[in-house]
C-alpha cells in the first residue's frame, strides 16, 4: 500500500465520522472515558469502525483521543495499552469489512490542561505527554498521527512538536474555532497556519465545536492562506439540549447540503460531533466528481504570535520596534541584569501603543546568560501583548531556546553567507518555523558591492530551499552602513534591497538607525533614508516605533502609495499627535502629586526639586514619605481606597527612581532585600502585586519570585542572597498547605529570615499554626511589618 | 456598567466610585469587550450526582431533584489583559479585577434568567451554589468540569493546585424548585450574614 502522504495527493480521503456519541449509544456509562471502556467492549468498537468503513471512509482514527497519560492515569492504564488496543480494533474493523485500501490515524486530543502562563502545565511537561502517546501510536503500528480539537496554537506546537521528534510519520493537524471565528485561546486562523506550517505539518484543518456552515468563514481562510492540503471535520449542526441529552440538528442530508460548498478547498473530510455513518455515506456519494483541490504554494509570509499574524506580502510594509536591545540603552542594561522584567515590559507596550506591528528582542550583554534570560523575556512579552516577535540573537542555543518556547511563529534575527551560521540557523528554521532574516555578509565579510551582497543573498536562499525552507519565509538584510564613513554605503544598501526583491523574489528587511550612527540631528537622516528604502520595497522596517518622526514618514509613504485607504489612518494619527495630552497638575507640588497619585507630575516634581539643589534625602523625608503617610493612613481610615493608593504609591515609586540618580552611590545603598512569592500551586497573585508596589514605593528593595513557587526555590534564594524578610501569599484552601511546607523549610535550613503571610483564605490562626512571624490582612499591614523587622527605608539611607 | 458593584469589589464601603476610577473602569470594560469572548456553558442533571457530599449543598437544594451545573468563563484573553493593566499601572489592575468580577457576576445571572425563562411554569431556579461554598469541597471541582466537558468546549480547565483556569471563570449548581419563595431573587432574605455588603435587600427587622 502507498504510504499515507502519497495516497493523499491523488484522491480525496475519507475519514470518519463521531465516535464518542456513537459510543454513547452503544452504552457508553456517563463519566466513564471513552478510550478505556472502548478497550473492554473492543466488538462496540470494531462494529463502529466498521460502520464507517462500509460508508467508505478509508483514514480511520482511533478512538484514542483521551490517551493522554494525564487523563488514563486515574483509570491505571497507559497509553501503550490503549493505544494498541485501539489501533488492533480499527484492523480487525478492516478484516471484517474486507477493506485492504484503509490507513490508520493515531488520534489524540488536548490534555485537558491549560498551560503556563495562563495554567499550570509547562511546555516541556505537555512535550513530553504527548511524546508518550505519539510512541505508543507507532509501536501500536498507526499510520499517521492526527492532533485533533485543540484549541490553543500553543498547547498544539507542543504536540506537533512531540511528534516531529518522535516519528517520521505524516502530521494532520486540526483546530477547533468557535462561532467567531476564533480559537478559544484567541487564535486567528491566519494564525494557526502560520504556526503549523512552520512546523511542517503535512495537512492542517479544522474540526468539531460548529457545523459545516457556521465553519465556512474559517476554512475560506485556511484555504486562502495554507500551502498544505486542509482537512474539514465539522459537527453535525450545532448541539441542542433534549432534556439532560445533547442532540445535533443537522441529519445526514442537511449535513450534506452544508457541506458541498467546501469540499472542492477540502484534500480530506470526515465528520466530529454527532456525525454517524449516514452523514459520511452520503457525503462520500455526493462529493465524487468533486477534482482534489489543487494545493498552491502562497507567496505571504506570515508571522505570528499566539493570536494575531502580521502577514509580509511583499506590498505593505510593516514597522519593527527596535526597542528591546541594550546597545547603548544603560537603564535596559541594568533591567536585564537585574532581571527587572517592568522595565521590558513597559516598552514593549510603548511600542505597541506608538504603532510597532513586531516587535525584536535582543537580550545580548556582557555578564547576561542570553540562553536563559532570551528565553525569559520572550515568554515574559507574549504574557502581555499578542503582537509577533523577531527574535534577535547570534547565539544558536539561545534561539533555539526562545524558538522552541516562543509561542507562534517569530522572525528569527539572523543568518548569514558564513557557512557556521547556515549549518546552525537553518535547521532550526527548518523545525520550528520562521521568516528568517538573511545577512547579505560571510567568511569575507560585507560586500562593498550591491552584486556582492545578492550573491551572498542568492547562497542562502539555494540552501535554505535545499532544506525545504521556502523562499516565501526569506527576508534579505541589505546592511545599513553609517553614511558617516563616506562613499555611496547608502546607495548600495539601497539598491541590495530593490534588487533583491525584483530579481531573487523574496522580502527584505533593514534596520534602519544604523545610517546615521556618529552623525548629529540623527532622526532627520534616519526619516530621510527610511523613506528611501520604502521607495525600493523595504518590507521590514526595524526603527524605533516611539519616534514621531520615523512613525510620521512611515504614515506618509502608505497615504502616498495608496496603502491606507482615503488617508485614514494618516488622519487619526496627525490628530492625536496634534493634541499631547498635557501632564496634569505641572503647579502642585512633589508632596500635591503622590497624594493625588498622579505619576507623570511627581517625576517631573522630582526633577525640578533635585535640579534646585535641595538634599536629594531631604527630598525624600520631607516631601515624598509624608505625602505617602498621608494617604496610607487615609486608606487604613477607609477614606481613600486601595487604587487610590496604588496610585499614589506607583507615583513615590517613579519619583524615588529620579531622585536615586542623584544620590551619592554610597547613600543609595541597596536596602535589604525582601522576597516575595505566591506559593506553589498558586497562580492567583494580584494581592503579591499590590504588596509590591507598596514596598517599593517605601523604598524596599523587592525580590519577587513571581507566582506557583516551589518551597526549594525560595529556600535556595533566601540563602543565596541572605534575605532578612519573606512574604507568602495564597488564595485558596488547596495551595495554603505549600505556604506551611515552605515555612517548615525554610526553618529547617536554619536561616534566620521572618515570614510573613497572607491572601484570601489566611487567619491569624492558620498563620499561627503554620509558624509564620506575621499574619497580615491588608497590604499596608506588610509596609509596617517591613518598617518593623528592616527599619524603616527611606527616613535614612539603610546601610 | 453597574459602578456601584464594581465600587463594592474595591471594598469601598458603600461610597459610589471616584471619577478617575469610573474611567478606569470603563476603559478597562472597553478593551474587555473588544478582546474577551465570554463563554457559558451548561448541562442538565439530576441532583443525585452530588448528594451526600456536603451538607450545605444537600440542605440547599433539599426541595430540588434536579438542576443545572453550569460554567462560565471570561476566558485567557481577559487574564492577558490583567496582565497588561498589571504593567500600565497596579491602581488600573484592581479596578480591572472588580470590572471582570463584576462582568462575570453579570453573565451568571443572565444565564440564570435565561435558564428561568426555559422553565415550565411552578419551577424556580433556587440561587447558584459553587464547589467551595460552606462545606463543598473544591475537590468536586474536577468532576464538574469533566460533567461539562469544560476543557475542550470552553477551555476552562484545572490547575494541580485546584484552581480554575482561566482565573476570571466561575463554576455552580443551580437546583430547580418547586417552591417560589426559594427563587433566585430572594437569597440575601434567607442569608443569615447581614453585615455583607454585597446584600441586596435590606434585612428585614
Amino acid at each position: 500500500m502507498k504510504p499515507l502522504l502519497q495516497a493523499i495527493k491523488e484522491k480525496r480521503f475519507y475519514l470518519d465520522g463521531g465516535m464518542g456519541s456513537m459510543l454513547q449509544a452503544a452504552g457508553l456509562p456517563e463519566g466513564l472515558l471513552p478510550d478505556v471502556w472502548g478497550m473492554e467492549h473492543p466488538a462496540v468498537v470494531q462494529e463502529i469502525h466498521r460502520a464507517y468503513l462500509e460508508a467508505g471512509c478509508r483514514l480511520i482514527t482511533t478512538n484514542t483521543f483521551g490517551a493522554c497519560p494525564l487523563k488514563l492515569a486515574p483509570y491505571g492504564v497507559t497509553p501503550s495499552q490503549v493505544m494498541a488496543a485501539a489501533v488492533s480494533n480499527v484492523r480487525a474493523a478492516m478484516d471484517q469489512a474486507g477493506v485492504t485500501d484503509g490507513y490508520v490515524c493515531a488520534d489524540i486530543g488536548p490534555t485537558g490542561k491549560l498551560l503556563r502562563p495562563y495554567g499550570d502545565l509547562d511546555f516541556e511537561d505537555a512535550v513530553g505527554l504527548f511524546a508518550e502517546t505519539v510512541r505508543a501510536a507507532v509501536q501500536a503500528g498507526a499510520d499517521g498521527i492526527l492532533i485533533e480539537t485543540m484549541s490553543d496554537l500553543y498547547e498544539m506546537k507542543a504536540a506537533v512538536l512531540a511528534a516531529k521528534e518522535t516519528c517520521g510519520l505524516p502530521i494532520l493537524a486540526s483546530l477547533v474555532f468557535d462561532e467567531s471565528g476564533k480559537l478559544l485561546t484567541g487564535g486567528s486562523p491566519q494564525a494557526a497556519v502560520a504556526l503549523l506550517e512552520g512546523l511542517g505539518v503535512d495537512v492542517l484543518g479544522v474540526n468539531c465545536g460548529q457545523g459545516p456552515r457556521q465553519m465556512a468563514p474559517v476554512f475560506q481562510s485556511l484555504w486562502e492562506n495554507a500551502s498544505v492540503p486542509l482537512l474539514l471535520q465539522p459537527n453535525a449542526g450545532l448541539p441542542q439540549s433534549q432534556g439532560s441529552e445533547t442532540v445535533y440538528d443537522l441529519d445526514g442530508e442537511d449535513f450534506v447540503a452544508e457541506m458541498m460548498p467546501l469540499v472542492s478547498m477540502a484534500t480530506l473530510l470526515g465528520g466530529c460531533c454527532g456525525t454517524t455513518p449516514d452523514h459520511l455515506r452520503r457525503l462520500i456519494e455526493a462529493a465524487q466528481g468533486i477534482p482534489l483541490p489543487e494545493i498552491t504554494q502562497k507567496e505571504t509570509l506570515l508571522i505570528s504570535s499566539y493570536c494575531q499574524a502580521v502577514a509580509l506580502d511583499g506590498n505593505e510594509p510593516v514597522v519593527i520596534g527596535e526597542r528591546i536591545n541594550p546597545t547603548g540603552k544603560k537603564k535596559l542594561q541594568a533591567a536585564l541584569r537585574e532581571g527587572d522584567m517592568d522595565y521590558v515590559l513597559d516598552e514593549v507596550l510603548r511600542q505597541e501603543e506608538a504603532g510597532a506591528h513586531i516587535l525584536d528582542v535582543n537580550v545580548g550583554l556582557p555578564g547576561v546568560d542570553e540562553v536563559v534570560v532570551l528565553t525569559k523575556t520572550v515568554e515574559a512579552i507574549q504574557e502581555v501583548t499578542g503582537l509577533p516577535l523577531q527574535l534577535d540573537t547570534s547565539n544558536p542555543e539561545a534561539m533555539e531556546a526562545a524558538l522552541r518556547r516562543y509561542n507562534g511563529k517569530p522572525l528569527i534575527n539572523s543568518v548569514n553567507g558564513k557557512e557556521e551560521s547556515l549549518q546552525a540557523i537553518l535547521p532550526l528554521v527548518k523545525k520550528y518555523g520562521g521568516g528568517l532574516v538573511c545577512l547579505a555578509l560571510d567568511e569575507e565579510g560585507i560586500p562593498a558591492s550591491v552584486e556582492g551582497r545578492l550573491a551572498i543573498a542568492e547562497k542562502i536562499i539555494h540552501r535554505a530551499e535545499e532544506m525545504g525552507i521556502p523562499r516565501r519565509e526569506l527576508l534579505i538584510d541589505g546592511l545599513t552602513m553609517p553614511v558617516s564613513a563616506g562613499g555611496e554605503r547608502a546607495k548600495v544598501t539601497l539598491e541590495t534591497i530593490r534588487r533583491a526583491k525584483a530579481e531573487l523574489g523574496v522580502k527584505t528587511t533593514l534596520g534602519i538607525s544604523n545610517v546615521s550612527f556618529g552623525l548629529s540631528k540623527r532622526e532627520q537622516l534616519n526619516e530621510s533614508f527610511f523613506t528611501m528604502a520604502l521607495q525600493q520595497g523595504l518590507d521590514g522596517a526595524i526603527i524605533n516605533p516611539k519616534s514621531v518622526a520615523m512613525m510620521g514618514a512611515y504614515r506618509a509613504y502608505r497615504a502616498l502609495m495608496g496603502l491606507d485607504n482615503l488617508c485614514q489612518e494618516y488622519m487619526e494619527a496627525s490628530a492625536s499627535a496634534a493634541a499631547p495630552g498635557p501632564v496634569q497638575g505641572q503647579e502642585m507640588s512633589l508632596h500635591q502629586a503622590i497624594e493625588k497619585g498622579l505619576k507623570e507630575t511627581a517625576v517631573v516634581q522630582a526633577r525640578v526639586l533635585a535640579d534646585s539643589g535641595r538634599e536629594i534625602l531631604d527630598i525624600i523625608n520631607g516631601e515624598l514619605i509624608p505625602a505617602l503617610d498621608q494617604v496610607s493612613q487615609a486608606f487604613e481610615k477607609g477614606v481613600l481606597f486601595l487604587p487610590q493608593l496604588l496610585m499614589s504609591a506607583e507615583a513615590a515609586k517613579g519619583a524615588f527612581q529620579v531622585l536615586k540618580a542623584y544620590l551619592p552611590a554610597e547613600e543609595s545603598g541597596e536596602s535589604p532585600q525582601i522576597l516575595l512569592a505566591t506559593v506553589k500551586g498558586d497562580i492567583h497573585d494580584i494581592g503579591k502585586n499590590i504588596v509590591k508596589v507598596l514596598l517599593e514605593s517605601y523604598r524596599f528593595r523587592v525580590l519577587d519570585l513571581g507566582k506557583d513557587v516551589a518551597p526549594e526555590v525560595i529556600v535556595t534564594a533566601v540563602r543565596e542572597k541572605q534575605i532578612p524578610l519573606v512574604g507568602l501569599s495564597a488564595l485558596m484552601t488547596t495551595t495554603a498547605p505549600y505556604m506551611a511546607e515552605t515555612i517548615r523549610q525554610l526553618r529547617a535550613a536554619g536561616l534566620p529570615c521572618k515570614v510573613v503571610v497572607g491572601g484570601a483564605v489566611i487567619t491569624q490562626e492558620y498563620a499561627d499554626s503554620i509558624g509564620a512571624d506575621r499574619y497580615v490582612s491588608d497590604a499596608m499591614e506588610s509596609v509596617h511589618y517591613a518598617q518593623e523587622v528592616l527599619g524603616v527605608a527611606g527616613t535614612k539611607p539603610v546601610s | 456598567m453597574n459602578y456601584n458593584e464594581i465600587a463594592r469589589y474595591l471594598g469601598t464601603r458603600g461610597a459610589p466610585l471616584w471619577p478617575e476610577a469610573v474611567a478606569w473602569a470603563s476603559a478597562c470594560m472597553q478593551e474587555l469587550e473588544g478582546t474577551v469572548a465570554p463563554r457559558v456553558l451548561g448541562r442538565r442533571l439530576s441532583l443525585s450526582l452530588f448528594a451526600g457530599e456536603s451538607r450545605d449543598l444537600d440542605h440547599h437544594l433539599r426541595h430540588c431533584a434536579e438542576g443545572i451545573l453550569f460554567a462560565v468563563t471570561l476566558g485567557v484573553e481577559a487574564d492577558r489583559l490583567l496582565r497588561r493593566w498589571r504593567v500600565q499601572s497596579m491602581a488600573k489592575a484592581a479596578v480591572g479585577q472588580a470590572v471582570c468580577a463584576v462582568w462575570l457576576d453579570t453573565l451568571c445571572a443572565d444565564y440564570c434568567a435565561r435558564l428561568q425563562l426555559q422553565l415550565r411554569e411552578g419551577s424556580y431556579l433556587v440561587p447558584p451554589f459553587s464547589p467551595g461554598y460552606g462545606d463543598w469541597d473544591l475537590c468536586v471541582q474536577r468532576q464538574v468540569l469533566e460533567l461539562l466537558q469544560a476543557p475542550e468546549r470552553i477551555g476552562l480547565t484545572l490547575t494541580a493546585g485546584g484552581m480554575l483556569v482561566p482565573e476570571k471563570s466561575i463554576t455552580a449548581l443551580v437546583g430547580i424548585s418547586d417552591r417560589q419563595e426559594e427563587a433566585c431573587g430572594q437569597k440575601c432574605m434567607r442569608c443569615k450574614k447581614s453585615d455583607c455588603s454585597f446584600r441586596s435587600v435590606p434585612v428585614e427587622q
